[in-house]
């Protein structure tokens, strides 16, 4: 079996096993098992393609581009190593949460009701689907793994059944439907104008007729659809209001992974299938500055702790497409490695606000609670500070790189966007800061105490160290970040390995 | 140790210092700060690399960090630098001591002195990087730390807003200089500012910019106009650190940053920029000064005046005289900060008008202010004298309007000092029946300092020590080194000198009578006022935009999306060549009409079971479709969704709440009109132009090798279960997820109603339920995008 299939069939695996486990405790450990066995896979995946190698699989042998291939490159690699770190600690990080109150003073009950309610199968089953996202390489198989994860997204999102979960889960559902209907619809019409699926068949396809209006329109079709589940200004509405309703783990997963799903189907889109689509690049350029100050007003804005956080995430997700979108190397280097720093940095966010919740309540206007918890402090000061892009952390590394990168490729574009992107720290700065002033500074509430389960706070503590590594190592990550970004450039490698010229129709076959 | 060790260990040992504090403070209390100032021993062993840097040769050492964007802790020992890191290092240790006795026992020592450390450590790598963004990575560290530092009195709300204040305007011009250094790299060619290509630089368009950013990043570190407001509210800080921070070393990281590229200012209009902005704050700084009654407050508008005549000489190119004074007024102002820590220990109070006369209660700490007052004000024989002396020199030479606002400037500043010191003099008045001495842990480590003010002014065998340690920087900037002596002659400079004691003494005995006038001068805004307003108006703009953009309908987020999916349309004006309709078979036109009219009828019924008897007419009729295309399998699928669809709906139908029309106004409506027709148009240019494909179609294969290869002769099936087995795997899984979800919902649903005792306190503490808390219907009571 190749190796590329285990980070899909094993969640689906772990995530149907999990439905019959009747014990909390068994499916904790069930559930830390798969997410430990997809992470080794992830790694037996990642690692070849760090070195450079593109690594695929036809599925049931047929040859590219008849059947659907499965392929991993160096893009692929890192976010699905990414995720599936991520993927791990938010599985522990659940499994302990979920055994108790969401918010002080809140009930331990329902949260409870959600273990045993599917809540850690589930979860599986969005791994699956995100895993799915970032190996395939067949448009309509990405279709299909946006499916999965956004089915098990709304199951996640809407479990429990409190009603801002509903109302915001309504929204969530909708935008995200008609998301979809446009992207089968434009699927369907790659297929009848390009003839093929597979993505580096259509890229080859492409290249060889050249410039045509068609193909440019179905590509902006796609971009619609892809920006609009990365969130991208303003497709992104649906996003801020209700990635904060879900149980902490979930919600922590959710911003830190899901939006990134979009933002590697715009890279693939305008790296791999429709390269060369100067004026669309433009506009999502140009959107990407507007993004990234929508979501730093959102995070100063508001007053709620995770509602702010989730714009945060809007704003980095700006970051992340104008580097990606930025035309040049040095960008999509910076927006790679960037994407690391902020699927970490936001998850981090997100544990930190769950825990203070758990201390302080979810109201704002309650001063000084967590000046007795310094480390929680200093886990949020870190976040806060590689957030907003200041030294020494890794989201300085990558607001440098994007910087540089935006500003080295001259033109008032991409001057604009780099204005843009400063003015977005000094904002999200305020916003961080004012959360810090609020909630870590001021009278400390002696008598109050609340304890942290164990389980939380080391997966907290995890993360951040994970974040601090990013910083520590960045030398070689963004070695590995300019090297992906040189395999992104013309993609020759991808095609070579998924398209074998004179291949047998099917392998094994007689 | 060689110069590759020594510079990072001095930069680094701080940081150790800083990790461990935490752990030392709760173990050693007070007495931590005695062991960690050895922190700050590799900083002072720098002197060793002196003489290389008096040879020209300065000593460097690299550490990659991010080799490939040109993002190294490249170090470089130049005099400049040098002499800066020896006062960081110096003034560091003296601080930490000093900070060890003012603490007050049971205090967050640890805390403390890590951010005290982590902050010195911040300052060396500052003033000793070469990579220019490390050099920018430092600055923006030293104001991180510096926001620790200040609201470390976290319980008082003007220090949370003073640290605040301070992080927000001093990270603004941080985001400036990273803009600057990276601009600066470009156009130089090169990530180190000695590796700095001047010439291609200055032919640059990125030269201009690059050096208005870099005077902006300067001019919020170093309090400048108007950037200066920060710096009076960071004296919420702990004294140690107002004297540390805020006088003698990081507020002087801008004018080091404008003297460190004074080279590429020369000859240009930046220049000058810098000048007259440096003097109108050096005016301002000290007419302020002269209106505080709190002896922290002076100090603090005294820093930002001095700071406006270091801006001042370094921006006009006139490093040498700057130089010697950036050496005397960090041992002035540090001396008299921690004098005044010293009398807020003993007296409970910093007020200059309820204080007078401690000379008598405190005479050691009066003997260490005079001289540094008196230097202050520029009186000889204290170094202040000369290095102002100086200063006059250079204005001179500026011109009438530069040598004015120097001479008023230095008048007031004479008689704030002389105000200064009236808290020594005449009768004893102090709101604090006893006055307890100082401890000599408390005064000993303002003794080098202030013995360093003396020293200044006094001859060496050539020179004086300020000459000699003006020296020291003479190679990094380039400049000659004159010798400095207190008389030299008669001059047109010594004359100003003259002025401005004689004025100044006036001013002073006048004083009550010119607070009078300030009061009536005080305009009703000022930089404060204008910062509250920009944060209010930040929120206040923030909030509106994010209504306008989330608080939005759902309808209005669908509206966006589709007109994005009109617009893909509308950049071909939907256009496309018409197939003939004759084409068209007449059934084919027959089941269109009825999905049509199931889809319209749905749309304008006004009950909920027409409209599913009308959904139901479309679903039939597309069936109809897939049965003309031939397509049986399709047909019979499309059928059974239907039917199990209708049946679903109508098994729920009695739970439902009665139908609710939505209404919008006509306009609403005819714009919502025009553009799902602009939808239906785009997929329809669409759907016709993909008629024409740009390769041949991948479909042959299928049908070639369904059966030899898949042994299946229904070729849809073939791909569903073979070709693309893959994908039907993921749907199936994706109805089970579904199922899955449904199922939850209902049973945690019926649960929670089964249970209402769910609602109980939370465990895990004796904490009540706090209302306001509890998820509910409040939930989005702050969150006006909530509501829709």
């Amino acid at each position: 079996m190749n190796v590329l299939v285990l980070p899909v069939l094993l969640p689906l695996l772990g995530g149907s096993v999990l439905l019959v486990v009747r014990r909390s405790a068994a499916r904790r450990g069930v559930a830390t098992a798969f997410a430990t066995a997809t992470l080794l896979a992830s790694l037996a995946v990642a690692l070849p393609t760090f070195r450079g190698q593109v690594l695929v699989a036809q599925m049931a042998s047929w040859a590219a581009p008849f059947g659907i291939s499965l392929v991993a490159d160096g893009l692929s690699g890192m976010l699905l190593l990414g995720s599936n770190v991520l993927a791990l600690l938010t599985v522990v990080f659940a499994g302990s949460s979920l055994q108790h109150a969401p918010v002080r003073g809140g009930s331990a009950l329902l949260n409870r009701a959600r273990d045993a309610f599917g809540a850690q199968a589930l979860l599986q089953f969005l791994f699956m689907g995100v895993n799915m996202s970032f190996l395939t390489g067949d448009l309509f198989n990405l279709f299909v793994a946006f499916e999965v994860m956004l089915v098990a997204s709304y199951g996640l999102l809407l479990l429990g059944g409190e009603l801002p979960q509903l109302r915001e889960g309504l929204r969530y559902v909708v935008i995200n439907l008609v998301a979809s209907s446009l992207f089968v619809a434009a699927a369907g019409m790659v297929y009848g104008l390009i003839g093929s699926l597979n993505m580096a068949d259509i890229a080859e396809r492409v290249a060889a007729h050249g410039a045509d209006v068609r193909i440019t329109l179905l590509a902006a079709l796609l971009a619609l659809v892809f920006a609009t589940k990365a969130a991208v200004f303003p497709l992104g509405f649906w996003l801020p209001n209700s990635y904060p309703v879900p149980p902490a783990a979930v919600s922590a997963y959710f911003a830190a992974v899901l939006t990134k799903v979009g933002v590697y189907a715009l890279i693939r889109t305008f790296t791999l299938m429709f390269a060369g689509q100067g004026a669309l690049v433009a506009v999502l350029l140009a959107l990407a500055g507007v993004t990234m100050l929508a979501g730093a007003l959102g995070s100063v804005a508001r007053r709620r702790w995770r509602h702010a956080m989730a714009f945060a995430n809007v704003a980095s997700i700006g970051y992340l497409v104008a580097g990606a979108f930025a035309g040049t190397r040095a960008g999509m280097a910076a927006a790679l490695y960037y994407l690391l720093n902020s699927v970490i940095v936001i998850f981090v966010l997100f544990l930190v606000a769950a825990l203070a919740e758990r201390i302080a309540g979810r109201s704002y206007r309650r001063h000084g609670h967590l000046g007795a918890y310094p480390w929680l402090g200093a886990g949020f000061f870190v976040g806060a500070l590689a957030l907003t892009g200041l030294p020494p952390t890794s989201g300085f590394v990558g607001k440098f790189a994007l910087l540089q990168a935006l500003l080295a490729a001259g033109g008032p574009l991409h001057a604009g966007v780099a204005v843009a992107a400063v003015v977005t720290g000094l904002l999200l700065l305020y916003a961080v800061m004012r959360i810090w002033r609020e909630f870590f500074w001021g009278e400390a509430d002696a008598v109050h105490r609340v304890a942290i389960p164990r389980g939380m706070s080391a997966v907290t503590a995890a993360a951040v160290v994970l974040l601090l590594a990013l910083a520590l190592f960045a030398g070689p990550i963004y070695r590995l970040s300019e090297r992906v970004a040189g395999q992104l450039d013309g993609n020759a490698a991808y095609r070579a390995a998924v398209l074998v010229p004179d291949a047998p129709p099917r392998e094994g076959a007689h | 140790m060689s110069a590759t060790l020594l510079l990072p260990a001095a930069v680094f040992a701080p940081f150790v210092g800083a990790a461990l504090a935490p752990w030392l403070g709760p173990r050693l209390k007070r007495r931590s700060g005695l062991l960690l100032w050895l922190a700050f021993a590799p900083a002072l062993a720098l002197t060793t690399l002196v003489p290389a840097a008096l040879r020209s040769a300065p000593a460097s050492s690299s550490i990659a960090w991010v080799p490939t964007l040109g993002l190294d802790l490249t170090f470089r020992a130049d005099g400049f630098s040098l002499l800066f890191a020896l006062m960081v290092g110096v003034i560091g240790v003296l601080v930490t001591l000093y900070a060890a006795a003012y603490l007050v026992p049971g205090e967050r020592q640890g805390r403390f002195f890590g951010y005290l450390l982590a902050f010195g450590g911040a300052m060396l790598g500052l003033v000793l990087a070469d990579n220019l963004i490390a050099l920018f990575a430092f600055w923006e560290l030293t104001s991180v730390t510096s926001f620790l530092l200040v609201g470390y009195w976290d319980s008082r709300a003007a220090a949370r807003d003073g640290a605040v204040k301070a992080l927000l305007v001093t990270a603004f011009g941080g985001l400036a200089l990273l803009v600057a250094v990276i601009l600066l790299g470009l156009g130089g060619h090169s990530a180190t500012l000695s590796g700095l290509d001047v010439t291609a630089l200055r032919s640059s368009p990125l030269f201009a910019p690059a050096l208005a950013l870099l005077l902006v990043a300067a001019f919020t570190k170093s309090a400048q106009l108007p950037f200066h407001l920060w710096l009076p509210t960071a004296m919420e800080a702990p004294t140690p650190v107002s004297a540390f921070l805020h006088s003698a070393t990081m507020v002087k990281a801008g004018v080091f940053l404008i003297a460190k590229f004074g080279f590429l200012l020369d000859g240009t209009a930046f220049g000058q920029v810098g000048l007259y902005v440096g003097l109108a704050t050096m005016f301002w700084g000290s007419y302020l000064a002269l209106r505080q009654n709190d002896l922290k407050a002076l100090l603090a508008y005294s820093t930002v005046s001095q700071l406006g005549i270091l801006t001042a000489m370094y921006a006009s190119g006139h490093p040498f005289g700057a130089t010697a004074h950036l050496v005397n007024h960090a041992a002035f102002k540090a001396t008299l900060f921690l004098v005044v820590g010293i009398i807020d220990h003993a007296t409970g109070s910093r007020d200059i008008r309820a204080l007078g006369g401690l000379a008598r209660k405190l005479p050691l700490t009066a003997v260490l202010a005079v001289p540094a007052a008196l230097s202050m004000a520029g009186v000889p024989p204290f170094g202040g004298f000369i290095s102002k002396e100086l200063f006059y020199e250079a204005m001179q030479h500026e011109g009438a309007l530069a040598a004015v606002l120097a001479v008023t400037g230095s008048v007031m500043t004479f008689a704030y000092s002389l105000r200064f010191l009236t808290v020594f003099f005449g009768p004893y008045r102090a709101d604090a029946p006893e006055v307890h001495r100082p401890h000599t842990a408390f005064w000993l480590p303002v003794l080098p300092l202030a013995t360093a003010v003396v020293l200044f002014g006094v001859a060496w065998p050539q020179h004086t020590v300020a000459t000699a340690l003006t020296a020291l920087a003479a190679p990094g900037l380039g400049y000659a080194v004159k010798p400095l002596a207190l008389w030299h002659g008669l001059s047109s400079t010594l004359l100003l000198s003259a002025v401005t004691w004689l004025t100044g003494v006036l001013l002073h005995l006048l004083r009550a009578r010119f607070a009078a006038l300030q009061e009536r001068l005080t305009p009703g805004w000022n930089a404060n006022s204008v910062y509250y307003g920009l944060l209010a108006s930040v929120e206040r703009g923030a909030g509106d935009f994010t209504r306008l953009t989330q608080g939005a309908p759902f309808a209005t987020h669908l509206r966006v999306l589709f007109l994005g999916v009109a617009a893909v349309g509308a950049v071909r004006g939907f256009g496309v060549a018409l197939p003939s309709l004759s084409a068209v078979p007449v059934d084919m036109a027959v089941a269109t009409g009825l999905v049509v009219a199931g889809v319209g009828g749905t749309l304008l019924t006004r009950s909920r079971l027409s409209a599913l008897i009308y959904l139901g007419l479309a679903g039939v009729a597309s069936t109809l479709i897939f049965v003309l295309l031939q397509a049986p399998d399709l047909a019979l699928t499309q059928l059974l969704v239907d039917t199990v669809t209708v049946i679903l709906f109508l098994s729920v139908f009695r739970f439902l709440p009665a139908m609710r029309r939505y209404t919008r106004p006509a306009v609403q409506g005819v714009l919502d009109g025009v553009l799902a027709t602009a939808v239906g148009a785009t997929v329809f240019s669409l759907l016709l132009s993909v008629q024409a494909p740009v390769a041949p179609h991948i479909d042959p294969f299928f049908l070639r090798y369904s059966k030899l290869l898949a042994g299946g002769t229904n070729v849809v099936n073939v791909i569903l279960v073979d070709f693309r087995g893959y994908d039907t795997m993921g749907e199936i899984t994706v109805l089970a997820i579904a199922a899955l979800a449904v199922l939850a919902l209902l049973r945690l649903q019926t649960q929670q109603r089964l249970e209402p005792e769910a609602e109980g306190p939370a465990e895990g503490g004796a904490d009540p339920p706090a209302p306001a808390t509890v998820p509910g219907p409040s939930e989005g009571d702050e969150d006006p995008g909530g509501a829709s």
